[in-house]
């Protein structure tokens, strides 16, 4: 049909209409259609493509090991599917052939001018996570994709103030290859039997100070770093079945060495969910009380040695992982 | 199990082709308040806010109708039956069905939808014509619904045919702030199921098509007037009627009715063919109806002396069921030399033939709306400068670039309300601004909607220049910065300033709201959406100040809490006060 101004374009994975016999229904609740191609992970796509399962966990500082009085269960806790530990963010979406990972951790400084620092990085992610969603993207280019969900967040109606970090990781299934943008110091590991294979760099103007998105309030508009998502650092990475993909905030980095997260890795049974749910789960704890832990050689603490800071400790702060497998 | 019976189908809008107007930018990669988030499954259902996910139009409530718009001249007739659409969105579905059920989720301000169109293609295909059919309307919107989000699905209409391509009319004057949409759902089967008889759906289809159904009026053959043997005069008793007041009466018709009464007897043929008839000629209300047979009529009629002043031709040819070069046919045959306004805002018939042909034939336009025209390419707009008696001019979502508009402002110095909103192709808003100061110093009213490069050089010296100015719109104007005084520097040049929208300006300080409260105490109408850095105070100090201030929109400001905003209410109660929310 050749029609004027036909600018459709698809959405995605929701094309597929429900047939279904005699009299229609108009749903009272609409929250029930929404769960049959969104809830299950990859359900729509093809088989012969890899794929991704992930899954999240993480702590906010608030959440400190002194209060909780017993251990959770990881299944019985919501946290697991929350999107938000404190001050960081993330999401986990796909689009066609495409599956995007996104962790953004808001600079916690603008509490001291009354800014909530977990709004910018939740609007951060929403706003990546819609462009993914509405096919506003370039597989190959997350850097694009971080710097329009940045323009984004300038078309609130909201007046936004704030930074964050920001972590973009997207699997281009057809090609199995690995599209990465990184800014500032959270940041995505790519572990092949048992050995870190490939890694993102962090990126700081100096210690403690990494780069960042932000948008300044009016007022202090001189006064605030910020650096371009182009200046993300950028890769591209050829995966294999099998690969696991660990996507995180500095509040893990800062406080697990690469060897014990390799050594929970290690324990992970099977490319299940269930059980990257747990192995998830059981870094992020180990993760947190490492970092409330005051006599603790932390990799933070080695840096800050580094420059002439003597520290010792954890660093407590959010913390949020995403750990994902590449299946066929 | 096998069960019989028609296979009902559910699916999700998957595409735009064609909207009247967004709140968003114009920008593709950019989705925030985007039409085109109507798109797939809700995402906001069945949370109630302002939220950036959703569908989003331009305007709401009679806040920008209400301001000294210019004044066009009124088209007092009657219409067939009532018509309120003031915006639509044309979605496009995966699969051609049987519509049996659409549902609107909508998640602000709901009571906009006021009828659902689909677009139908005449099987078998060899007739493919393509036509509008109503399936619901509703032209008495409801007000005052409670502020929750709702699926709304009325009930349809059969149709006789499939179709994939749905329009949505609103209105919207009626609502108290932005109408948003989340989604919405066609329902229908890829066979008939009807219900009602075939003759009531032929009916109903029949008086759809009443405009195009007086094709060609054929003056009444001798024998048939040689029948009534009451009367001795043609058209039985009104031909003893004085002409004019027979005339009169026809005024009152609806435009379909004169068409029809062309046909009853040569009395009513002449009367409706009177050249007073079509002075004032608004297609808007028939725009579904009137095809390329609609527009013969009307050619018809102006060879026969009638002279069009007013033509209001908006959204005509939607869906394409005309075809540019009949539009193009029409103008060039259409003798509309006495046309001084006209409106074809929205209609995908526009082109860069039509336009040229237009500037050729209308030399004394002075009003011009071509809004949300996108098939007029940037070098066809440029024919725009032949007109030389413009006084209005909408280009509002339009191809239009910095040669095209100014070379306009160079021929038509008498301009005083020129509307670039959303105009994607212009690079330089300051230099555009710089022209208008230099060559329309009577320029009154300004729409910058979304003007991403003006700053405070242009303003400045459209200040500078045009005193008469009346209303500004410079919403999402992000690079225009109160820091350079640029609005200090407007208030005090322009003290007839009645509208000012700073909408997401997000620099507006209290300095500039102090110099409005000093200087601007006209003022009606102020929008200054989403700032941190005013308070209550000046707020306050300027709604005593400008004692005419009719509406006031503070949402997203910082200080202005519900408790503080519903104060200031009970202080003004004749201002409209505006606070929006995302809870």
């Amino acid at each position: 049909m050749t029609y004027g101004r036909y600018a459709a374009r698809a959405v995605a994975n929701s094309l597929s209409p429900e047939h279904f016999n005699g009299i229609p229904f108009v749903p009272r609740d609409p929250r029930g259609i929404q769960s049959s191609s969104r809830s299950s992970p990859n359900s729509a796509t093809s088989t012969h493509l890899c794929r991704l399962v992930s899954a999240v966990s993480g702590f906010s500082k608030f959440d400190s090991p002194i209060r909780r009085t017993s251990r959770i269960p990881p299944r019985a806790v919501s946290l697991l599917d929350k999107r938000l530990y404190g001050d960081d963010a993330c999401f986990v979406t796909y689009y066609k052939a495409a599956d995007v990972l996104g962790v953004a951790d808001g600079v916690g400084g603008w509490r001291a001018y009354g800014i909530d620092p977990s709004q910018f990085s939740k609007k951060l992610m929403d706003a990546c996570e819609m462009m993914v969603k509405t096919g506003r993207f370039v597989p190959s280019q997350p850097a694009d994709l971080l710097a329009s969900g940045y323009n984004e967040l300038l078309q609130d109606k909201v007046p936004l103030a704030g930074s964050s970090t920001a972590c973009l990781v997207v699997l281009d299934r057809s090609k199995q290859t690995l599209h990465t943008a990184n800014l500032g110091d959270s940041g995505f590991m790519v572990v092949r039997k048992g050995e870190v294979v490939h890694r993102s760099t962090e990126q700081q103007h100096f210690f403690n100070t990494p780069f960042q998105l932000s948008v300044p309030p009016a007022e202090h508009r001189e006064e605030v770093l910020n650096d371009a998502a182009e200046d993300a650092d950028t890769t591209s990475f050829d995966l294999e079945l099998g690969d696991i993909i660990l996507t995180a905030t500095d509040g893990l980095f800062d406080n697990m060495p690469d060897h014990a997260i390799l050594k929970e890795l290690a324990r992970l049974k099977d490319n299940q969910y269930e059980s990257i749910k747990q192995t998830v789960w059981n870094i992020a704890e180990q993760a947190r009380d490492l970092s409330y832990d005051p006599d603790y050689l932390s990799p933070f603490a080695k840096q800050a040695r580094k420059n002439g800071y003597p520290v010792t400790g954890g660093k407590p702060d959010d913390i949020t992982i995403l750990l994902s497998i590449v299946t066929g | 199990m096998k069960q019989h019976g028609p296979k009902y189908i559910k699916q999700y809008a998957v595409g735009i082709i064609d909207y009247s107007s967004q709140y968003g930018g114009e920008n593709r990669r950019s989705f925030s308040y985007s039409v085109s988030n109507i798109m797939g499954e809700p995402q906001i259902f069945p949370k109630y806010g302002d939220f950036t996910q959703a569908a989003v139009m331009r305007t709401y409530g009679p806040w920008w109708e209400k301001c000294s718009s210019p004044s066009f001249k009124k088209d007092h007739r009657p219409r067939a039956f009532p018509f309120t659409s003031q915006d639509y969105i044309d979605v496009v579905f995966d699969q051609a069905v049987y519509p049996w059920s659409i549902a609107i989720y909508e998640t602000y301000n709901p009571g906009s939808l006021v009828r659902i169109l689909a677009l139908c293609q005449r099987f078998p295909k060899q007739t493919a014509k393509r036509h509008w059919e109503v399936l619901w309307d509703n032209p008495h919107p409801q007000s005052n619904l409670p502020n929750e989000a709702r699926m709304f699905a009325p009930i349809l209409r059969e149709i006789k045919h499939r179709s994939r391509i749905i329009r949505l009319e609103f209105c919207h004057s009626h609502l108290d702030y932005y109408a948003e949409l989340d989604a919405v759902e066609l329902t229908g089967c890829h066979v008939r199921t009807y219900l009602f008889s075939e003759d009531l759906i032929f009916s109903e289809s029949k008086i759809d098509y009443s405009l195009s159904s007086n094709v060609d009026p054929e003056p009444p053959s001798e024998s048939e007037e040689e029948e009534p043997i009451q009367f001795s005069h043609p058209g039985g008793m009104f031909s003893l009627l004085p002409a004019e007041l027979t005339s009169k009466i026809f005024s009152y018709l609806p435009f379909p009715d004169i068409c029809r009464a062309a046909q009853v007897c040569s009395v009513f043929h002449d009367h409706s063919y009177d050249p007073s008839q079509l002075t004032c000629l608004n297609l808007h209300t028939y725009w579904h109806m009137v095809n390329e047979n609609t527009l013969k009529g009307i050619v018809n009629r102006c060879q026969n002396g009638c002279t069009v002043q007013t033509l209001n031709m908006r959204w005509v040819g939607g869906g394409d069921i005309i075809s540019p070069d009949h539009f193009n046919w029409f103008f060039r045959s259409c003798n509309l030399s006495s046309l001084s306004y006209l409106d074809v805002g929205s209609s995908p018939c526009i082109t860069d033939e039509v336009l040229t042909t237009m500037t050729a034939v209308l030399p004394g336009l002075n009003h011009l709306n071509i809004e949300s025209c996108d098939k007029p390419s940037s070098e066809g707009l440029r024919v725009l400068h032949k007109l030389k008696q413009l006084e209005t001019l909408n280009l509002y979502r339009t191809k239009v670039d910095d040669a095209g508009i100014i070379c306009v402002l160079h021929s038509n110095n008498n301009l005083q309300s020129l509307n670039l909103g959303s105009c994607q192709q212009i690079t330089d808003y300051d230099r555009v601004f710089c022209e208008i100061a230099a060559h329309c110093k009577q320029m009154r009213i300004i729409d910058a909607w979304r003007a991403r490069s003006l700053t405070s050089r242009g303003l400045n010296e459209l200040a500078k220049n045009c005193q008469f100015l009346e209303e500004l719109d410079f919403g999402w104007c992000g690079t225009l910065q109160s820091s350079t005084g640029c609005f200090t520097y407007l208030a005090r040049c322009c003290p007839n300033l009645k509208k000012l929208f700073l909408t997401a300006n997000r620099t507006v300080a209290d300095a500039e709201i102090r110099m409005l409260a000093e200087y601007c105490i006209k003022l009606r109408q102020l929008d200054i959406l989403g700032t941190r850095q005013v308070s209550v105070a000046a707020v306050e100090l300027l709604l005593h100040q400008c004692k005419d201030l009719q509406f006031l929109d503070l949402s997203f400001c910082f200080s202005f809490t519900v408790d503080v905003v519903n104060r200031l209410r009970t202080m003004f109660p004749g201002v409209a006060i505006k606070r929006s929310f995302q809870e």
